[in-house]
């Protein structure tokens, strides 16, 4: 399968960084719809030619341990806190998640997690 | 919505270049203290021509012209001329073991050392303020009745500006010179016991 984009690990991309003024938020806590936490950010997947972070790497240990790839365009940052908040994860989302093994990002594990948020295919 | 910006990080330093730099500085810094010492240059023909100042020798010898150099008409080479002298005279065995003649002497030394290489554009007022300088600390230590014109030589020291470009610079710096060839003659008299 072809992957969904250009997506690199932040970390295998050494002549790149998180971009003056951004926060870094490897290591930020993500908390879902009921603002519980749920897990911990744990790298950054990178599409390095529109030098954006597209998608966090995550960590999740409630409701059960689970490795996934949030959308970072449905999460809000908040830095005072050190969270990563994504409103659609709840616990359903999270059970219903696909789970990510740092495979390439294909079509179908996009359309999983999109299905898993209630995301429109 | 959030978004996260990635840049191509800032080029740092190369380490070569820091240690060329390092190289550089320990250079500088040892050519700096192994440089030879002005003393240490051959005596400048100038100083062979002054007349000797040691106690005893007729006072009117030394008079108004203190220099007496290949340069003498200019400023700079009567200022020299009077540093021959003035070395001379810290130089005396009464005088030499004293430790502000000492320091005031090597101060005269050092900020004639520029004029001595006949660097042109170095300023002369570092030179006309140590000679003031010494001269002081030789009345401090064995002239006490010269106290107010040694005083007034060195307040005359502090206006002058070090260049001699105008007429008024140098008929400062003239009576300057002047002022401080008197006081050398007045010096160069054995002291009372």
């Amino acid at each position: 399968m072809e992957p969904a984009a250009n997506l690199r690990r932040l970390r295998d991309l050494p002549d790149f960084e998180v971009a003056d003024g951004h926060p870094d938020v490897r290591g930020w806590a993500v908390r879902g719809a009921a603002g519980t936490v749920l897990g911990t950010v744990q790298e950054l997947l990178v599409d390095p030619i529109a030098q954006q972070v597209r998608y966090l790497d995550a960590q999740l240990d409630a409701p059960a341990p689970k490795r996934v790839l949030l959308p970072l365009r449905l999460a809000s940052l908040d830095a005072e806190t050190s969270s990563v908040f994504v409103p659609a994860l709840t616990e359903a989302a999270v059970l219903a998640y696909p789970a990510y093994a740092e495979e390439l990002v294909t079509p179908a594990y996009t359309a999983g997690l999109r299905q898993a948020l209630g995301e429109p295919l | 919505m959030a978004e996260i910006r990635i840049q191509r990080k800032k080029p740092s330093l190369s380490p070569w270049v820091l240690v060329a730099l390092a190289a550089l500085a320990l250079t500088l810094g040892a050519y700096w203290y192994l440089r030879p010492a002005p003393a240490d240059e051959p005596a400048l023909p100038a100083t062979t021509a002054v007349p000797d100042a040691a106690p005893g020798v007729p006072a009117d010898s030394l008079a108004a012209a203190p220099a007496v150099a290949p340069d003498s008409s200019s400023t700079r080479g009567r200022l020299l001329g009077l540093v021959a002298q003035l070395s001379d005279l810290a130089d005396r065995p009464d005088l030499r073991d004293d430790a502000t003649v000492r320091e005031q002497r090597d101060n005269l030394t050092s900020a004639t050392a520029r004029l001595a290489d006949g660097e042109t554009r170095a300023s002369l007022r570092p030179g006309l303020v140590a000679a003031a300088n010494l001269l002081r600390a030789v009345q401090q230590k064995a002239y006490p009745a010269l106290d107010e014109q040694a005083a007034r030589l060195v307040q005359q020291a502090g206006q002058l500006s070090g260049r001699d470009g105008t007429a008024a610079e140098q008929q400062q710096t003239h009576q300057f010179l002047h002022a401080a060839a008197a006081l050398l003659q007045a010096e160069n008299v054995p002291p009372t016991a």
